[in-house]
């Protein structure tokens, strides 16, 4: 799915055109503004919007698309055009499809309206729309058909209103795919371990402002956790991971590497139901805190590199059904106990080693110091 | 004429702005202490009732990483060569094509090593811009902006520390190393938001441990002397520039005194792992890189110059591509074995690419129009080529990615919103990717 939105980014595009082009008119300086709800509407409406119209059903139930995917009839369908080129530029009727298209010589097959729909458009009409689009391609407050509801947005209460308009263009539909329905991965863990989860009281979390955790939502306002403590791994021991008892049920990632937490922690972390990622890298965990850690039914992600975890902890992790990543480089895991737990959980990716390349044996030409900076 | 008489002579509002400037980038340590667990506690509390200008409580999205590790090919590096061959067509030149580990993606002749670590890597391959000259098309490639004579605007590595916070507040946010100072950085940011830069990787963090004779006691004596000095001025005028001196001061000391200062110092790696990184100023930055992350630093970038092979782009291009063949194979692989692939994302941009047609110099000229970058790690699902180009190299043919659309997906890992507006002190609203839209595709 293409979920890129171009078109949306040309809508802000031409809102921010037509802006300019008021600005432009109620200078004056452009002679008599035309009016396009007055003058160039009743053009389009007359010989454009028989193909050209936003899709509808008729009595028959049957759709009717607008041809080539050109839509008219609405200041969005106008701005946004085709193929991330609008149909109207402001100030530039000859970048302009509107106007371009129409005046194209009769016989042209381009033209339109197509010579089997009708005559070409009288030459005062012609000039009218190429005016138009020279004094700035202005809408006024016509907004055209509302736009449907899958495409969202503020149109339909017109322009009058200019900056909030813009901005709620930009902050509604802005730049933030993701939210597009579909877009979240199917099955995402997080959605499902949120879902009833009540967000913790802010005093709960400010409490762990002075302390070694950094704690943070785990983004988009999720009532689930993500609990780090870089700069401050010498001071978590399994005394410190006593304080995150309250958090519990919030914490779904945990960040312990590089600090002095052992067996006795993962007795705590295994009260976390929703942990879904444990990184004990570099720490004091051996076999017998991994044991522990087959209560939390949720984790997909456990790194314990360079640990003292070994076979017997491996061999715990196999009733892990939802576990796809272990990280056991510089530990003393041997590939046997991996080859049983893979049986075990055959989606699991274990990383016994580093696939580092071979050393450089010769000092490339650019292995020279750089001589400063340009 | 001393630097003194220079200060001295300018305007007192470029002096001003110079010495904040100094202080923010003597150390680039800077506080911030207001993100981080209250800015959720902020987030909570904040009444609903935004106002126009107030883009409201800055809420993070759902990140797919936590780090970043920026490196940059300053100069253009050519796509054909590298990472957009087009085997059997003149303007691929004399370049042999390789076959990589992942399905149908190929790769030019001199990344070997890489080769085998492309299951990990998305390509970029239709990144399309209009800029074709160097300092231009650099900081745009790191700001998202034009670049302008009025302002300056943020790096990515800047938004990135003044929106998400710092993972580890011992260490600076963000770190450059191997720039020069006229790298755009923390921009019109308060100048706690300036990356720490670091000259040598080789050399660490440069001044960071007592001088000789000076024991911790004689040190406090020192500074409390320097405060009682400084304390008169600093009450007398308030402004964020003198305060950012003694904040960048006590960040220094804190410093000094972390535990995490080992994170500057790549000669605690083995010697067989600094030969496996490579023992070139790029490989060394890679190196020093991973320390880095592994330390909670959430931005790091490492540059690499002289790829504006405007003569004898193939001997050049043989010369300047083993350290980076090397140093980022090195990086990938550890970074993975380390579990820390998942959380950071490894990226590979430069400013543009070079022309597809060859010129009587064996050389190729600038090209914004087509070039390529990588992605890898951080959420990015590996060993695919997003967009493609015509059979020669010339045009973006499927799915162009405009530089503000890159950024925007390297926010949006780290799940900086997009729609978040920030006013410069000048009024004015900037966006952390202007108008860019993540290519949300390469995420698996």
């Amino acid at each position: 799915m293409h979920l890129r939105l171009r078109s949306d980014l040309l809508l802000v595009g031409g809102l921010l055109l037509a802006l300019t082009a008021t600005a432009t008119a109620q200078d004056g300086k452009a002679g008599a503004a035309i009016d396009f709800q007055k003058q160039i509407w009743p053009i389009l409406e007359k010989n454009c919007l028989k193909c050209h119209a936003t899709a509808t059903t008729d009595e028959n139930g049957k759709l009717k698309k607008p041809k080539g995917g050109v839509v008219l009839d609405s200041k969005h369908g106008i701005t946004t055009g085709k193929k991330g080129k609008p149909f109207v530029v402001a100030k530039k009727p000859a970048d302009s499809p509107l106007y371009t298209a129409i005046s194209l010589p009769a016989d042209d097959e381009d033209r339109m309206p197509p010579a089997k729909e009708g005559d070409p458009l009288p030459k005062d009409k012609i000039e009218l729309i190429q005016k138009w689009i020279e004094q700035g391609a202005n809408f006024g407050s016509w907004t055209g058909k509302a736009k449907d509801a899958a495409e969202g947005g503020s149109d339909g209460k017109g322009t009058g209103d200019k900056g909030s308009g813009e901005k709620g263009d930009e902050k509604g539909k802005g730049d933030k795919p993701k939210e597009k329905p579909g877009e979240k991965p199917k099955g995402d863990p997080l959605v499902r371990l949120q879902q009833g989860l009540k967000p913790l009281a802010p005093a709960a979390l400010t409490a762990f402002a002075d302390g070694p955790f950094h704690v943070a939502s785990v983004g988009d306002d999720s009532p689930l956790l993500s609990v780090s403590c870089a700069g401050h791994t010498d001071e978590v021991t399994d005394a410190a991971i006593n304080t995150l008892l309250p958090l519990a049920e919030h914490i779904t990632e945990l960040d312990l590497g590089r600090t002095q937490v052992g067996d006795a922690a993962c007795e705590v972390i295994a009260k976390m139901p929703r942990l879904t990622a444990l990184d004990l890298r570099q720490s004091q965990v051996g076999n017998h805190g991994v044991k522990a850690l087959a209560a939390c039914r949720e984790l997909r992600s456990l790194n314990l590199f360079g640990t003292k975890a070994g076979d017997y902890a491996v061999a715990t992790l196999c009733t892990m059904k939802h576990l796809e990543e272990l990280y056991c480089w510089q530990t003393d895991v041997s590939a046997e106990a991996v080859v049983r737990l893979r049986e075990a959980v055959p989606a699991v990716r274990v990383v016994m080693a580093a696939e580092l390349p071979s050393p450089m044996t010769e000092t490339p030409g650019n292995g020279r110091r750089r001589q400063g900076n340009k | 004429m001393t630097l003194h008489d220079l200060i001295d002579n300018t305007d007192i509002e470029a002096r001003r702005t110079f010495l904040g400037r100094m202080a923010g980038s003597l150390l680039g340590v800077g506080a911030a202490a207001a993100f981080g667990p209250s800015a959720i506690a902020r987030a909570l509390t904040q009444d609903p009732g935004v106002t126009a200008q107030d883009p409201g409580p800055l809420v993070l999205g759902r990140a797919t990483a936590k780090n970043v590790i920026y490196l940059f090919l300053r100069g253009g590096m050519s796509h054909l060569d590298t990472f957009d061959p087009k085997p059997g067509k003149e303007t691929q030149g004399p370049v042999e094509v390789l076959r990589t580990r992942a399905d149908g993606v190929m790769l030019g002749q001199y990344f070997p090593k890489l080769a085998e670590q492309m299951d990990k890597v998305c390509i970029v391959s239709s990144m399309s811009s209009k800029q074709g000259a160097h300092p231009q098309a650099q900081y745009l490639m790191r700001t998202s902006y034009e670049l302008r004579g009025t302002i300056q605007h943020p790096s990515l590595g800047a938004w990135c520390q003044r929106m998400a916070g710092r993972n580890n507040k011992m260490l600076p946010g963000h770190v450059l190393i191997g720039g020069g100072a006229e790298m755009p950085s923390a921009g019109f940011f308060p100048p706690d938001f300036q990356a720490l830069p670091i000259g040598s990787a080789e050399d660490g963090l440069q001044n960071a441990s007592l001088p000789r004779g000076v024991d911790n006691e004689r040190f406090e004596r020192r500074l409390a002397r320097l405060k009682q000095l400084d304390q008169a001025f600093a009450e007398k005028h308030g402004q964020r520039s003198v305060q950012a001196y003694s904040k960048a001061y006590a960040e220094a000391v804190r410093l000094m005194r972390s535990s995490d200062l080992v994170a500057f110092d790549i000669e605690l790696e083995s010697k067989s792992m600094q030969q496996v990184y490579g023992e070139t100023p790029f490989g060394a930055g890679c190196l020093l890189a991973r320390r880095l992350v592994e330390h909670g630093v959430r931005y790091v970038e490492v540059m690499s110059d002289g790829w504006d092979t405007h003569a004898d782009n193939f001997d050049r291009l043989g010369d300047l591509t083993p350290a980076i063949d090397q140093g980022l194979s090195a990086l990938l692989a550890d970074l993975d074995a380390r579990g820390l692939l998942r959380e950071t994302l490894v990226v590979l941009a430069t400013e543009f690419g070079r022309t597809p047609d060859i010129d009587q110099d064996q050389g190729r000229n600038h090209y914004p129009k087509a070039f390529s970058c990588l992605l890898a790690g951080g959420g990015v699902r590996g060993g695919q080529r997003y967009g493609r180009t015509d059979a020669e190299g010339r045009e973006v043919e499927t799915e162009p990615v405009s530089i503000q659309d890159f950024n925007a997906t390297i926010a949006h890992a780290v799940g900086l919103p997009l729609d978040y507006v920030i006013t410069s002190p000048s009024g004015r609203p900037f966006k952390v990717a202007d108008k860019g839209s993540p290519i949300t595709s390469v995420f698996s």
